[in-house]
């Protein structure tokens, strides 16, 4: 059993980012159902919004000011330079959000809304410094269960909640699957802290118990970064969900995840001996390729854009899942890079397509026809997301395929397997390049049915050219990054 | 005797789990759910745990459970429609349910003399105990649960609250 | 005065021209445009011969010449710069580049003068030479892969440019997503290069290499194999040049530029700077010799019966790049080098006067609709007929002494070279004989244009500057002769591993050139005899080995070929196998019928009776299940079962007191 040894006062001093999003996330409710009741319901989600935006901005100023190693109520959280990384990004991605969510009608409950994202951050960020099982559940839970609200609040929207509906049950079932899993690395161990966890599997071997249990944490974990075989949510929820959080699924929650996924991955490989952990690797490679794969593939055949970047993020997170499997810390720091980066470049390219919908009514490829003609800003911003989520240089996307790509092939023990799944993996995004070349045809090249012009709000068509700035930024400078996100 | 009586509970609260989910009217499957809670309870005692068995008689089968049937009948949900189902769930769900399951009891059984047993007993942990764990050691999680049910609470504030058609 | 030369403004320049034209060209009058677009390259090609001048007259002892701008990716191990470089290859390069880029950009300015967007046109050609020059500056692997990617994208939106036209799109996404094929064995070649070397500069590898680090064959192979798919994919060489042709939907002084004079070349350049990995891999080299000729004679058998002057001169630029692709086959990698700077003068010219025909004859394309136009388009004929003999290797014109040189080299390579001579010797006379064809057919004889009203006209003196300017480099090109190029660029890409022919007779290199020469007058005879004057000789050859002539028509029908074996498989598997499992019929559920917009309790509980959600859980099961076995199977496989130490596993327990440690 872990004593952590905390009471309220140390509990409140070692999380206040969190505390503080939580606080904001109160706020924004007593102000919004308190004070701005009569108010105009763009006007009320303007004031949450921005309170958020206040929020997540103060939270991160915290972190950057106060950021450093450290390891809190004895070992259930770390603030290491990584996670702080993560965490920071994590914020900003929330902001981001937030920002693009002002123009935003789905929901009559503007208060609820940005409280629900907000204390969806907090989860993000305790998951992502989370290193005891039971904090790591507790928080993925409240990620989960914040997401499965947020999925269904466009209310008149009947693909919304279908795909609340079936982002629910899938997560529910693979939280139990996770929970099992958990439960018997508990028993095997005696601990659920992380590095207890390694300490005690070092000294006793690899049991076939530890294998199921492996599958079960596999399976949980491979659901929240959507991996075959555990991805069918993906596509439904990405295209039903209103924008910004669809926006919010494939962004913040992925760093999260993918950052718990590096910290278990560190301790059930014991950093000791590669074999031993021979079959989580061989387990995350699997759903590596399998994701490379079925993701790729699925996403040459789509014609509404949302099931094509949710698809091509089940690719995406094939990647990234192969820079776990290398497990050093430069591909863990690899996979941090590539998930930040991503995430930016995916909040950018939903931001887009809200806008569209707005005027279209439709993501389908037909909706983006002649944008380039009715906003050419827009549209040079939807050419960047996408060429850089193809892996183009000079974008960011490239330099995180590099770098991961680069960190796997140094991993020790590496033989022609992984210079085959690398191979492999880069061959597959050579073909990804073609269904983002369909959407950007319909852009740049198929003359739209009306000439007048995507209505955009000023702050929106900011928020994204900024986002497509530091991805093109990004790209040039790419260590730019270096000093916060240590890429080795 | 605490053996026979493990396995009887055991027992009713593997029945009760299955007739919830055969039961066609919402309320039988509440009914059940009530079954399951309360054998869980006798469980909880049986390994000692006096204050969560008793935690989960009032909380669970009492509180929860009667809320979920004023539920069930302020909505007046009728009997369920049989659909014919999915024919996924039968060609794959079945044989990868039996799948997993064997190589779950496949891994059991190999181990089983080898693992450590657990003692049933009437001893009793102590309210401290429990309290040390819960606001202590464990804070972080306890509290991160309260923000939890917020969120569930102001989800279903937010998606059960009547919203006119634009 | 080194110090004050700096290489950065090479790129820089054309960049800050297409950020200008892109930004606000939209709003901007045309004359400013066009002076935007013209002074930026311009004055990139002021500083490359500042650049030129001191360093190839005055001090050529400190090439190559490398600046280090600052630390790129410092990523522990890994550490990049961000490193260009200046050596004689490189200058050499840019001033093609910028040079020929300059004119093509002049020459632009009349073509595309009535065409919408033309300050878009504009910032993209800017934008390309931008990542033109960057590939060729670059120091290391990775800022020449940038810039590698950076002209297949502003490529591909040239191509793309005519946006009213689907051809035109497709044929842009075509040549980007096969040279991305190319690109990622480019990519799996530096990552190669990155594990075996732990570095990517260039130099650094040539010290490397040269001190003996005991890397094997085997290893120079797999690079260098992995580089020549590269290289094939921009180079646009057998498997990989269906994208050229397609890519001739651009605009012309696209084609030229990009698809002639440069671009295309870069897999040339790749190969020549990176010679010293392929000195060591006889095999890859050899790789590289028998692409390149078959490519030269198999693309010259395709140009010999098109009918679209444009796609004529696309066939012609791959058979021509095959040929240098050949010379770096045979180590000879200065006569490669010269071959792609005397193309690079004559296929742009000849594109140019492609333009300017096409430009005459409002858009016309097919040569069989043309003819007579020597009257009406005087000096696009005569330069023409320059560029025309400068390809067909006629003495002493540029093409002349680059062919020679090349084929000189490859008879004195071994007996594969030999073969490969008399491959490369046949493409010579069919190039001299298609060349002809296309200009008997374009400018002599009568009109053959339907459109009688029209008189075709010659076009402003923007585009002829240009066109003579060409034509007198592709007349005297070839003076400065093989020898002293060869010297010249010895410094850099001169062979370091000397090979066992290097001792070579002037009688023997004399006795080669006039059967060149031969070769091609025979050509040039047959292609005489069939189109000097308007005749049915032509015809009755096609129709008596019309098996033939509808192979090469149709391009041996690979592009089909290509579409059964690969894409549309892919398709199939994406759209019906895939669509199937993951959307289909199963997880889609025959009950997802939705009555409106119900309200949310109702909307919940009927879902929970849908198939649909069954099929869900079926799934997921399924997946967990997949990975249990597959995990058990493993595992046993390994033996973790049996050994297994189960006495060191703690005994369950829920008391805390005893659980706590």
């Amino acid at each position: 059993m872990n004593t952590f040894a905390v009471n309220y006062g140390n509990l409140f001093s070692i999380t206040i980012p969190e505390t503080i999003l939580e606080v904001v996330s109160l706020l924004v409710l007593v102000v919004d159902l308190g004070f701005l009741r009569k108010s105009t319901q763009p006007a009320r989600m303007t004031a949450a919004c921005v309170l958020g935006v206040i929020g997540s901005v103060l939270a991160g100023l915290w972190l950057l000011t106060h950021s450093g190693t450290a390891s809190f109520a004895g070992d259930a959280l770390v603030l290491n330079s990584l996670v702080a990384a993560a965490q920071i990004g994590i914020l900003l991605l929330t902001a981001l959000v937030l920002l693009l969510s002002f123009q935003a009608e789905f929901s009559r409950n503007p208060g609820e809304y940005v409280a629900i994202v907000l204390l969806a951050t907090t989860g993000m960020m305790l998951v992502a410094a989370a290193r005891d099982l039971l904090v790591i559940f507790v928080a993925l839970e409240l990620l989960s269960l914040s997401l499965y609200v947020l999925a269904a609040f466009a209310k008149s929207s009947a693909l919304s909640s279908e795909a609340a509906l079936k982002y629910y049950l899938f997560g529910g079932m693979s939280a139990a699957l996770m929970l099992f899993g958990f439960s018997y690395l508990y028993g095997l161990t005696g601990t659920t802290n992380l590095n207890g966890i390694a300490v005690s599997l070092a000294s006793q071997g690899l049991s076939p118990l530890v294998v199921v249990a492996m599958v079960l944490v596999a399976a949980g974990l491979g659901f929240k970064v959507a991996a075959v075989p555990f991805h069918l949510w993906a596509p439904d929820t990405y295209q039903g969900a209103p924008a910004p959080v669809a926006a919010l699924i494939a962004s913040g929650s992925k760093v999260a995840s993918f950052a718990v996924l590096v910290a278990v991955t560190g301790s059930l490989i014991p950093a000791a001996s590669a074999s031993r952990g021979a079959t989580w690797i061989v387990l995350l490679v699997w759903m590596a390729g399998a994701s490379i794969l079925l993701g790729n593939l699925a996403a040459l055949a789509q014609t509404s854009v949302r099931r094509l970047l949710a698809y091509s993020a089940i690719a995406h997170a094939g990647y990234m899942l192969l820079g776990i499997a290398a497990n050093t810390p430069q591909s863990g720091a690899a996979v941090f890079y590539y998930a930040l980066t991503y995430a930016l470049t995916t909040v950018g390219a939903f931001g887009v397509i809200a806008v569209v919908e707005r005027n279209m009514g439709s993501d389908r490829f037909d909706a983006f026809a002649g944008l380039s003609r009715r906003n050419p800003l827009l549209a040079a911003s939807m050419l960047i997301f996408l060429l850089s989520l193809a892996g183009i240089p000079p974008l960011v996307g490239f330099w995180a395929k590099f770098n991961l790509f680069a960190a796997v092939l140094r991993a020790p023990g590496v033989g022609a397997w992984g210079l085959g799944m690398v191979i492999f993996a880069l061959a597959a995004s050579a073909v990804s390049l073609y269904y983002y070349l369909q959407v950007l045809k319909r852009v740049y090249v198929v003359p739209a049915m009306t000439d007048e012009p995507m209505a955009v709000s000023a702050l929106e068509q900011l928020v994204l050219l900024v986002i497509a700035l530091l991805v093109a930024l990004l790209g040039i400078f790419p260590s730019a990054l270096s000093g916060w996100i240590p890429l080795g | 005797m605490h053996l026979i009586l493990f396995i009887i509970f055991a027992g009713f609260c593997l029945a009760g789990a299955i007739n919830l989910l055969l039961q066609t009217h919402p309320i039988n499957s509440a009914l059940s759910l009530i079954v399951v809670m309360s054998s869980l309870a006798v469980l909880y005692l049986l390994l000692g745990a006096e204050f969560l068995a008793i935690a989960q008689i009032i909380v669970y089968a009492g509180a929860v459970m009667v809320l979920f049937t004023f539920v069930v009948m302020l909505l007046n949900v009728g009997e369920e429609e049989k659909t014919h189902g999915s024919k996924a769930a039968k060609i794959i769900g079945f044989p990868a349910i039996v799948a997993a399951f064997s190589v779950l009891t496949t891994v059991i059984l190999a181990i089983q003399n080898k693992l450590g047993g657990v003692k049933l007993s009437d001893g009793v942990t102590p309210m401290t105990e429990l309290s040390t764990v819960l606001f202590r050691d464990m804070l972080l999680p306890f509290e991160l649960t309260s923000v939890l049910i917020l969120v569930a609470i102001l989800g279903a504030v937010a998606l059960a609250r009547k919203e006119g058609h634009r | 005065m080194t110090q004050h030369l700096h290489l950065w403004l090479i790129p820089i320049l054309p960049f800050v021209g297409f950020l200008l034209n892109g930004m606000l060209g939209r709003r901007l009058p045309k004359a400013v445009v066009s002076t935007i677009a013209l002074a930026f390259p311009l004055a990139s090609f002021a500083v490359v011969a500042r650049a030129a001048l001191i360093f190839i007259q005055v001090k050529p002892q400190i090439l190559p010449w490398l600046i280090n701008y600052s630390d790129w990716i410092n990523a522990g191990p890994l550490h990049i710069q961000f490193t260009l470089a200046l050596d004689q290859l490189t200058i050499l390069m840019l001033s093609i580049i910028t040079g020929v880029g300059f004119l093509i950009h002049l020459y632009s300015v009349g073509y595309m003068g009535h065409e919408e967007g033309y300050w878009r046109y504009f910032s993209y050609l800017n934008l390309f030479l931008f990542f033109m020059t960057v590939l060729v500056l670059a120091g290391n692997f990775l800022l020449m892969f940038v810039g590698w990617e950076g002209v297949g994208l502003a490529s591909y939106l040239l191509i793309g440019f005519y946006l009213d036209r689907d051809s035109a799109a497709n044929a842009g996404k075509k040549a980007f997503v096969v040279n991305r094929i190319g690109d990622f064995g480019f990519l799996v070649g530096i990552f190669l290069v990155l594990a075996n070397f732990h570095s990517l500069d260039f130099f650094a590898i040539n010290n490397i290499i040269h001190s003996n680090s005991g890397i094997s064959t085997a290893t120079f192979t797999a690079i260098g194999l992995c580089l020549i798919v590269g290289a094939c994919g921009k180079s646009a060489q057998i498997p990989l040049y269906v994208w050229l042709p397609d890519a001739m939907e651009g605009p012309t002084p696209v084609s030229a530029l990009i698809h002639a004079a440069t671009m295309v070349t870069a897999g040339v350049y790749m190969i020549a700077r990176t010679h010293s990995i392929f000195d060591r891999a006889p095999i890859a080299l050899a790789t590289i010799a028998i692409i390149g000729a078959a490519t030269a004679f198999f693309a010259a058998t395709v140009g010999l019966v098109q009918t679209d002057i444009k796609r004529v001169l696309a066939y012609s630029t791959i058979s021509q790049l095959g040929y240098m692709f050949l010379a770096c086959g045979v180590m000879a990698y200065s006569a490669g080098v010269f071959h792609l700077m005397t193309h690079a003068f004559f296929k742009a010219l000849l594109f140019l006067g492609a333009g300017s025909v096409i430009h005459g004859m409002s858009n016309e394309q097919d040569m069989r609709k043309m003819g007579g136009l020597r009257k009406c388009l005087p000096v696009t004929c005569w330069t023409m007929f320059a560029a025309v003999l400068a390809i067909s290797g006629i003495p002493p014109f540029a093409g002349f002494f680059s062919k020679d040189a090349i084929l000189a080299e490859a008879f004195q390579a071994g007996s594969l070279g030999k073969i490969l001579y008399f491959v490369g010797l046949a493409t010579a006379g069919l190039t001299s004989f298609y060349m002809f064809r296309l200009w008997y057919l374009t400018f002599l004889g009568e009109s053959r244009s339907e459109d009688h009203d029209h008189h075709p006209h010659e076009s402003p003196w923007s585009m002829l500057l240009p066109l003579v300017i060409l034509a007198i480099l592709s007349v005297c090109g070839g003076w400065i002769g093989y020898g002293r190029f060869s010297h010249l660029l010895s410094p850099v890409i001169g062979s370091d591993i000397v090979s066992p022919t290097e001792a070579s007779s002037g009688s023997l290199e004399l006795i080669l050139s006039i059967v060149a020469v031969a070769v091609a007058a025979l050509g040039w005879f047959v292609a005489h005899l069939l189109y000097f004057k308007p005749n049915d000789r032509a015809q009755k050859l096609a129709t008596s080995a019309r098996g033939i002539y509808s192979l090469l028509l149709h391009k041996y029908w690979i592009d089909e070929l290509y579409h059964a074996i690969f894409v549309a498989p892919l398709k199939f598997i994406s759209q019906y196998i895939l669509g199937w499992i993951g959307e289909g019929v199963l997880i889609r559920g025959s009950a997802w019928v939705l009555a409106g917009i119900a309200s949310l309790t109702g909307e919940l509980l009927r879902r929970w009776q849908s198939g649909n959600l069954r099929s869900y859980s079926g799934w997921l099961v399924a997946g967990a299940a997949a990975l249990l076995l597959f995990a058990a199977i493993y595992a046993n496989h390994l033996g973790i079962w049996i050994h297994f130490d189960p006495s060191k596993v703690l005994p369950i327990s829920i008391n805390p007191n005893a659980a706590g440690h």
